[in-house]
């Protein structure tokens, strides 16, 4: 009798100090995702400011790529995202390359973000949800809907890092299921082996494609 | 009689999956993705299928877009519809029955008009299901990745899995004429309605890519894995992993 009532308490104490220490971090958790959610309200706030409503608000160019160049950094990881989409050949590279190719990878996301102006003009964003993917990650989901119902709607998520100690920070986004940055990094894995492990091509392929896309390489739409 | 119907498609499809597959690999410090050791033999074919995309996919879904948007859905539903007897049969082998019984209903229904109108709009679509899921739900493993002409991105288990759809495709077995001709049409039809659907996220790959090849095959395998997993975010994805063990190594 007296060994069942030991037990029982042996357990009840062990239960009590789980739930004590489970506790809090389920607290720091939801405050986390509170702030990934705000962060991600915030941002879409922010792009629809800088793009405006109006159809025949023609851009300035030069005050988008300022302010596309600000919500990187205030919204985004960009030195993770940057570390991130290089793969392992990160850990090889010299600082100089460190340091062109991160040029060189914001002049590529800059590029992308103006060919983008028209159509982030024309959709509109709904928040869905919010999980956490464990201690450092979570995912805010949300629905994007074409304004002009010529494209059907779509499933987009953004990865945030939660890590402890440091604010919550963009680091991906997932369009039904692809995530940009693995896409991203795959790329820039293949350049790399395809040009005998140098990470020089991958800041020449990077360039390239900035230059492409800012000439308009892209054929006109059908 | 049907079965030997169903075969040319298998017929054309089943020696090129051998022939790939006895191409010879890379060497390991040469390829950039340890499930496409045959890089170099699909890089060549993806130049191939691009060159038939330039010639013919893209022009073809230029004039699909051009299109009134009715028109446009409606070859959209039909491309979507002659899919249902496929998803039905799949999700039969996977236990997903209600699935199976969503879609012989759109099936069904919108065979009224052979699927070119949406008659259930506002009932949920079934989720598409083919035998490359199917043999992955039976733990099939997924074999290496190949490019295959004009059929674009796979695997050795999703090639196979669209081999045996075709062969097991109930259109085939109807004893219609017309079912058969729907059949055979299915596959070109589906591919100028993707590919006009999503006109502008595919030039963006193919026009504005540093690699249009290697981002091709990313994408194939975070879609698959997306359909794998029906799409269910929860799901502990290879992305998750990546991000996971990345930001674990900087500590």
């Amino acid at each position: 009798m007296i060994r069942r009532i030991k037990h029982s308490v042996f357990i009840f104490a062990v239960m009590t100090l789980a739930l004590v220490s489970i506790g809090p971090r389920h607290a720091l958790a939801n405050d986390r995702i509170d702030e990934g959610v705000t962060l991600v309200n915030n941002l879409v706030d922010r792009i629809q400011t800088v793009i405006g409503d109006s159809p025949d608000q023609a851009p300035d160019q030069d005050q988008v790529r300022a302010e596309t160049n600000a919500i990187i950094d205030e919204f985004f990881d960009f030195d993770l995202v940057a570390r991130f989409a290089a793969g392992q050949a990160w850990r090889s590279a010299s600082p100089s390359e460190k340091s062109d190719y991160k040029t060189a990878f914001r002049r590529v996301l800059l590029a992308l973000a103006e060919t983008q102006f028209e159509y982030f003009r024309r959709i509109e964003y709904t928040h869905q949800d919010a999980i956490s993917k464990g201690p450092k990650l979570m995912i805010v989901s949300g629905m994007v809907q074409d304004k002009t119902g010529e494209f059907p709607d779509a499933v987009i998520s953004w990865r945030i890092s939660t890590k402890a100690g440091k604010p919550v920070r963009i680091i991906d986004l997932e369009v039904e299921n692809i995530s940009m940055l693995i896409t991203q990094q795959q790329e820039n894995t293949a350049i790399i082996r395809q040009n005998g492990g140098s990470f020089q091509a991958l800041i020449d392929a990077l360039n390239q494609q900035a230059d492409d896309i800012a000439a308009g390489k892209t054929p006109a739409n059908g | 009689m049907r079965f030997f119907i169903n075969l040319p498609k298998g017929l054309l499809i089943g020696p090129l999956i051998g022939l790939l597959a006895a191409c010879s690999s890379m060497p390991a410090d040469q390829i950039s993705d340890a499930r496409d050791p045959y890089e170099n033999t699909n890089r060549s074919v993806f130049e191939f299928n691009m060159a038939v995309d330039t010639a013919v996919v893209e022009p073809a879904a230029k004039g699909y877009r051009a299109l009134p948007q009715f028109m446009q859905d409606g070859l959209s539903n039909h491309a979507e519809w002659t899919s249902y007897p496929s998803t039905a049969v799949n999700s039969v082998l996977q236990g997903k029955f209600e699935n199976a019984a969503l879609a012989t209903v759109n099936f069904l229904v919108n065979g009224l008009t052979l699927g070119f109108v949406d008659l259930t709009e506002d009932e949920d679509d079934p989720i598409r299901e083919d035998f490359g899921q199917t043999l992955a739900a039976w733990s099939v493993p997924e074999g290496s990745y190949i490019m295959m002409p004009l059929l674009g991105p796979g695997t050795t288990r999703s090639h196979t899995g669209f081999l045996l759809d075709a062969i097991t495709n109930p259109l085939g077995y109807s004893g219609q004429s017309g079912a058969e001709t729907i059949q055979y049409t299915s596959t070109p039809v589906g591919v100028v309605t993707f590919r006009g659907n999503n006109f502008d996220q595919v030039n963006d790959v193919k026009y504005n890519a540093a690699d249009p090849y290697a981002k091709t095959r990313s994408f194939y395998f975070q879609y698959r894995e997306g359909q794998l997993n029906d799409g269910d975010r929860t799901a502990s994805t290879d992305s998750d992993d990546a991000f996971d063990s990345f930001l674990s190594d900087e500590n």
